[in-house]
């Protein structure tokens, strides 16, 4: 469902569903408002199709097989503002081993812009990465 | 070695520097120096085009972050719209240009970003894989920009750092 956010930070004019918001960090959650008893990721100004979103991460995910454990996002603002998306990328230990690393990278951020298409959202796209027993150690339940 | 390429260096010293367990310090540093690398080398080249050489840093402070992020943007919608365009564009330097423009922009934008959240957001722990892509990205806009330095499109990249001129 497509939804829109007051660009004075007031309300939402509709709500996504409820079965699938985006996880909303403590980083981002000055950028939500609840409606319905559960967290609205919300962006000024821009239509924000979440399932759209998640939909294209899934086909993303599917694409890029067995170097991927798992694909996090959130939508929010970048420094300046910008309405933009936030990759975390959790890449299995042997990916994210330094000769390959790049090149992997590379190529799921590729994967992900074209599946996920959040340029005709409004949205930028940034990527983060981590291996799986960084992830292990630090535990962060925005990446889990 | 000049002073961006010495930048880009130090960054991935202190990405390296703890073998074991990084510190959070060395690696938010690294971040950050890794997009000054950058920040600096455009500057650079924008700058060596002035002619009186005494005044080139007085012209470097001119840049600005948010400029340069939306001259960034802007030169990535030329280049996707570049690319998408019919007839598809033919091979040759202008599309190798493009090409590596489209990596120096992206490059610069998703840089920039990381540097804001590696000096300013302490709630956020860095990993030395995070740290890497950032400065493997670095690298390669690098090597993109020592390639397509003197081609027309790159030069007019340089100048749109500084803003939007008035009227357009």
């Amino acid at each position: 469902m497509i939804h829109r956010a007051n660009a004075d930070f007031g309300a939402t004019t509709s709500c996504p569903p409820t079965s699938a918001p985006a996880p909303v960090t403590s980083k981002y959650r000055a950028l939500a408002v609840t409606c319905d008893n559960s967290l609205v990721p919300f962006v000024p100004n821009v239509f924000v199709n979440q399932q759209e979103i998640a939909a294209g991460v899934q086909r993303a995910a599917n694409a890029l097989g067995s170097t991927v454990v798992r694909i996090r996002y959130d939508i929010g603002s970048d420094w300046t503002g910008d309405p933009s998306i936030f990759f975390r990328i959790i890449l299995t230990d042997e990916a994210a081993k330094k000769p390959k690393l790049n090149e992997i990278a590379n190529a799921i951020a590729l994967i992900l812009t074209r599946e996920v298409k959040a340029d005709e959202h409004g949205l930028h796209s940034y990527f983060n990465f981590r291996s799986a027993s960084e992830q292990a150690a630090l535990n962060e339940p925005a990446w889990a | 070695m000049t002073y961006p390429a010495d930048l880009l260096e130090q960054a991935k010293h202190l990405a390296n520097r703890e073998k074991k367990k990084p510190r959070q310090a060395s690696l938010r540093r690294a971040v950050s120096t890794a997009y000054y690398a950058l920040f600096h080398l455009l500057i650079h080249e924008a700058t060596l085009n002035w002619r009186r050489t005494e005044q080139r840093a007085v012209l470097a402070r001119f840049f600005e972050h948010g400029k340069m992020k939306n001259a960034c943007d802007r030169q990535r919608g030329m280049c996707k719209d570049y690319f998408s365009a019919q007839p598809p564009p033919a091979q040759g330097p202008d599309f190798d240009c493009m090409t590596h423009l489209q990596k120096v922009a992206h490059t610069f934008f998703q840089v920039q970003q990381q540097r804001h959240m590696a000096d300013y957001d302490n709630s956020k722990d860095w990993t030395r894989t995070e740290v890497l892509t950032q400065i493997q990205l670095v690298e390669e806009a690098f090597d993109s920009w020592h390639q397509i330095r003197n081609h027309a499109f790159a030069q007019e990249f340089l100048i749109s750092l500084l803003g939007n001129p008035k009227g357009m």
